[in-house]
């Protein structure tokens, strides 16, 4: 079972940005709403928790002791298993060696900071209060302050990007010899500052195939400094994958805590049950309110049984390493779906996965993975 | 039995919503031919199709038993004709089997053109004409203002019009003794050899083809032995009766008497509307009933399968479809871009929605169905004509000798006034000549026009009323074939040309019928995994261009909690986009594109 905490405060808002943050300071009620929904979740699912994951907004900048809090709440309520992961966001500029040093005896064992790029023309377009140098400084406090597993956050598919600069600054993030990489190509999403300049014609997106060409640079510079891809867009030192990353999705129960966040509670039967928290503070803190009163799960979403299969199907193949079993979980909740079998059947002669369970994304397949995907969660 | 002069035989004839299937549900029920259970559904109007669309496309003929004032019963058989301008041969068939017609206004909207075209017809047909104002009830009804109108328009006396609301039955009694009493009785000889005429058939799926006929002279009677004149066919006659408004059984229909006539045909072709029914005894002696037309498709366009699988099976539908729809033509058609299937024949663009309506919901069949276009004509140097119903067939390159015809024809269009300069200038955009223009009184306008038959077979219909605010109505027909310069523009799809997307357009609309052609493929292409070029270009020469950008890149990062459902959402939803597409070489192009981009702005 795991557990994500959403904390949506940062110091300024990036353009690029979908998650839900805000500028705000931290609302005075934010500990007491978390903590009793923390409370709330354990009537629904029993720990023990093998990962905690502080997402955000910048969970760098809570107060360390409220990290604490939140994780002795975990604790109490469902148990937290001795070995868990627990990762804390954070960006550069919110990093001092001691702050992290309190991080870590709260109970941080894993910071996943929002680098992005070292080049710094591309954070000034990405609107990062940080440059390259600041946030090469934040890494070595980092592991000053005794982080020993550091992830960063790397972002390309920048408009006017060049294939020669992404490269050369490849070449300097991966000098970095971090445990973890979690690569973003951008997408422009409507509704963030960047989809406004877009549709007015301020700047033109990158053509599907130089795009392409450019997560194949990553990947290659990756594996030549001993990342390996063990997801579409996660990279890692053997045994450093996240495991937050990838399990929650196999596991089904996840607790959520926090606006914007997503929890979900596996049924008997295979099916699964979904709750949505609104994207803003006040909404969120009301909805734990009335959520308490209501005594029942109350889910947003309901998926059968065959569409969780279809929909581990469409996550698990990002897995590269793991890959999707369908048969195997289908039989343990004694589901024949045959057509998604069939479907797994077709993908499989044509090269797009591998022949024996559990099915892997081939390579060949890898930049269509999001059209398999859709081929089985349509099947 | 019921003597010849108490029979009366009449069609309703009434623009589209003045009320004629509410009248003829109204005339049910007075005299008793309905069920309550079945007075709530209009009944006349038996496919769903028309139900839904609101038109009657199968002419019915149900027959009342009204006793009049005097004491006597008579036979009352209510012919329905067709609504659309499509199925004008129906519909002039369905009144020469009348001896009147009643002609019904809504009194709060006035006389419409195609209300007009019917009632020449009726005129032609030597039909006695009786006039009715419906929806009196309305507030906005002004009855004595749309009288006047049909007095100036028509030339009808209204001094004894009669106003009725069918809604709410008011008058309609006094319609039912009015009809007895003005119009007239069947004229024939009972002794003279049969002779009835064919006024419509469809075919049953328990019965066969079954007739309706008038006997125009004789009598006709279970068991005979009968020769369709023009068809040169013989039957044996199974089953006769009339619609009360049920399939009643009798023993013969007698001179004047009009109903139903089975005799086992098996499919619609063999029983022409119009066509002559006689014994067969004697047949060679008799003259057959005139007005014989062999109905012609003026439209045609490619039906293809999205999956070419389905092909056969297409042609087994059409095949089937036909039994109950004499009008559609078919030949085999091979495209390159769309593979195998048919070019089809129809009387007009409705009728080709109907058809392909059909063929999808009553065969379950995915279809792609081409721009329509009308037949042209070719005359060769060596005074050979080629008729040409195909623009991926229209040469290229053509000698200079060879000359291009296309069809016109001539529309009367019927407007408020207000509105005359706004169809002027739709007409005129469409290579319209104007012909006259006449007040039909002082605010309600005709205009006269010759109008290439391929400027309006599309959507001018549509774009006529829309922009008069509903109020335009028209009617048309063939006028003839004139010269025409002329040319194929073609689409190419990244480079290649989509024969099925080709049209025929004149030389001076090339290049803005090229442009709009690329921008709405634009809008109707999907984006795909890479660039996609779309061009339109007459012969070697390219004159419009448009580049629908690639596929969003589909490899993104982080995938949190609540990304899932959001994720799931997305891929679904290119699904669901992905549905009934058609592939192109590799790209793939929605069933829906190939009539949209024709669609004006
Ligand atoms: N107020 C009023 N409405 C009527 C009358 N007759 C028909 N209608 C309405 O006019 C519409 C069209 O009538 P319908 O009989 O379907 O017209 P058709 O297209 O000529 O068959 C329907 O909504 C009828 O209910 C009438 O006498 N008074
Ligand atoms: S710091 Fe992170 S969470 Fe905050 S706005 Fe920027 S990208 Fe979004």
């Amino acid at each position: 079972m795991q557990v994500y905490i959403h904390y949506p405060y940062c110091a300024t808002l990036c353009p690029y940005c979908d998650f839900f943050s805000t500028t705000a300071d931290e609302d005075p009620g934010y500990q007491a709403s978390a903590r009793k929904e923390l409370a709330i979740w354990s009537r629904f699912l029993e720990g023990p928790v093998t990962s905690i994951y502080f997402g955000g907004g910048t969970p760098g900048r809570m107060a360390p002791s409220l990290c604490a809090a939140l994780i002795a709440d975990v604790d109490k309520r469902f148990g937290l298993s001795s070995s868990a992961e627990i990762t804390l966001e954070t960006n550069p500029d919110d990093v001092t060696e001691q702050g992290i040093r309190d991080f870590l005896a709260a109970g941080v064992n894993r910071l996943s900071m929002g680098v992005q790029s070292l080049d710094d023309e591309e954070l000034k377009m990405l609107g990062r209060r940080h440059d390259s140098a600041s946030a090469i400084a934040a890494v070595a406090a980092a592991r000053a302050a005794g982080v020993e597993n550091l992830s960063l956050d790397l972002i390309f598919g920048l408009p006017n990007q060049s294939e020669s600069g992404l490269k050369t600054m490849l070449e300097r993030f991966f000098a970095l010899q971090v445990e973890h990489v979690s690569l973003y190509g951008l997408t422009i999403e409507e509704g963030t500052q960047f989809g406004v300049d877009l549709a007015a014609g301020r700047f033109t997106e990158l053509e599907r195939a130089s795009w392409l060409r450019m997560y194949d640079l990553v990947a290659d510079a990756a594996s030549s400094h001993g990342l390996e891809r063990y997801e579409i867009s996660n990279f890692a030192r053997p045994g450093r994958c996240s495991r937050h990353n990838r399990s929650y999705w196999r596991d089904g129960n996840f607790v959520a805590i926090g606006p914007g966040a997503h929890g979900q509670r596996r049924l008997k039967n295979g099916g699964l049950q979904r709750r949505f928290n609104p994207r803003s503070v006040k909404g969120w803190r009301a909805a734990v309110e009335s959520w308490d009163k209501a005594g029942e799960f109350a889910p947003h979403e309901e998926l059968s049984p065959e569409s969780w299969l279809r929909e581990a199907c469409m996550v698990g193949l990002r897995d590269l390493r793991l890959g999707i079993d369908p048969q195997g979980w289908a039989r343990s909740f004694n589901l024949a779906d045959e057509t998604l079998m069939a479907t797994v059947k077709r993908l499989v002669e044509c090269g797009d996965l591998s022949a024996v369970a559990p099915h892997r994304l081939l390579s060949k397949a890898m930049h269509r993975v999001d059209a398999v995907a859709a081929e089985l969660l349509n099947a | 039995m019921i003597p010849r002069e108490r029979i009366r035989n009449f069609s309703i004839i009434a623009h589209i919503d003045h009320g004629k299937s509410t009248l003829a549900d109204r005339l049910l029920s007075i005299t008793g031919g309905l069920t309550q259970r079945e007075e709530r559904a209009q009944f006349l109007d038996k496919m769903d199709i028309e139900r839904e669309r609101g038109i009657t496309i199968k002419a019915q003929a149900v027959r009342l038993s009204y006793t009049h004032t005097d004491g006597l019963e008579y036979m009352i058989n209510l012919v329905d004709t067709p609504g659309h301008v499509d199925f004008g041969y129906e519909v002039s068939r369905s009144l020469a089997a009348c001896d009147g017609a009643l002609l019904v206004v809504d009194a709060s909207q006035g006389v419409q053109a195609q209300t007009l075209a019917n009632v020449y017809l009726a005129l032609d047909n030597d039909l006695e004409i009786l006039p009715v104002l419906n929806k009196v009830d309305l507030p906005a009804a002004d009855p004595k203002r749309v009288a006047s109108e049909i007095e100036e328009s028509i030339g009808l006396d209204t001094s004894e019009i009669l106003s009725i609301s069918a809604k709410s039955g008011l008058g309609v009694e006094t319609l039912l003794q009015t009809l007895v009493e003005k119009l007239p009785a069947p004229s024939g000889d009972s002794d003279a050899p049969l002779r009835a005429l064919i006024f419509d058939s469809w075919y049953d799926p328990y019965r066969g083809v079954v007739l309706l006929v008038r006997v125009v002279d004789g009598k006709i009677s279970s068991g005979d032995d009968i020769f369709l004149m023009h068809s040169s066919s013989k039957y044996t006659v199974l089953e006769v009766g009339a619609y009360t408004p049920h399939h009643s059984k009798l023993d013969g229909l007698e001179t004047g008497e009009i109903g139903f006539v089975i005799c086992g045909i098996k499919t619609l072709r063999d029983a022409k509307v119009g066509d002559t029914l006689c014994a067969v005894k004697g047949a060679e002696l008799l003259e057959p009933l005139s007005g014989f037309e062999d109905v012609k498709p003026m439209v045609f366009a490619g039906i293809f399968p999205v999956e070419s699988a389905d092909y056969s099976e297409l042609g087994e539908s059409l095949e089937k479809l036909a039994l109950n729809d004499a009008a559609i033509t078919w030949e085999v058609e091979n495209s390159s871009a769309l593979g195998m299937g048919y070019r089809c024949g129809f009387l007009g663009l409705l009728h080709m929605e109907i058809v392909q309506e059909r063929l999808e919901r009553e065969f379950d069949l995915d279809l792609i169905t081409t721009a329509p276009t009308v037949v042209y004509q070719l005359k060769h140097p060596d005074g050979t004509v080629e008729t040409l119903d195909n623009p991926a067939k229209f040469p290229n390159e053509r000698r200079r000798e060879t000359i291009v015809l296309e069809p016109y024809i001539s529309a009367e269009i019927h407007v408020p006034n207000e509105f005359v300069g706004t169809v002027m200038r739709i007409c005129q955009e469409r290579r319209g000549e104007q012909k006259e223009m006449r007040y039909l009184t002082k605010d309600r306008v005709t205009l006269s026009y010759e109008l290439p038959m391929s400027e309006v077979v599309f959507d001018f219909f549509d774009v006529l009323k829309s922009n008069t605010k509903g109020y335009a109505s028209m009617d048309y027909e063939l006028s003839e074939f004139r010269e025409s310069d002329l040319i194929r523009l073609d689409l190419l799809v990244n480079g290649e040309s989509v024969d099925a997307l080709s049209l025929i357009t004149h030389k001076d609309n090339a290049y803005s019928r090229g442009r709009s052609l690329c921008k709405r493929m634009k809008a109707e292409l999907p984006r795909h995994q890479f660039v996609v070029a779309v061009q339109s270009a007459v012969g070697n020469k390219i004159i419009a261009r448009e580049t629908i950008p690639a596929l969003r890149k589909d490899v993104t990062a982080k995938c949190y909690g609540g990304d899932i459902s959001r994720k799931r959402k997305l891929l679904e939803k290119q699904k669901k986009g992905k549905k009934r597409m058609k592939s192109v070489g590799n790209v793939q192009i929605p069933q829906a594109a190939f009539l949209n981009i024709l669609k004006s702005d």
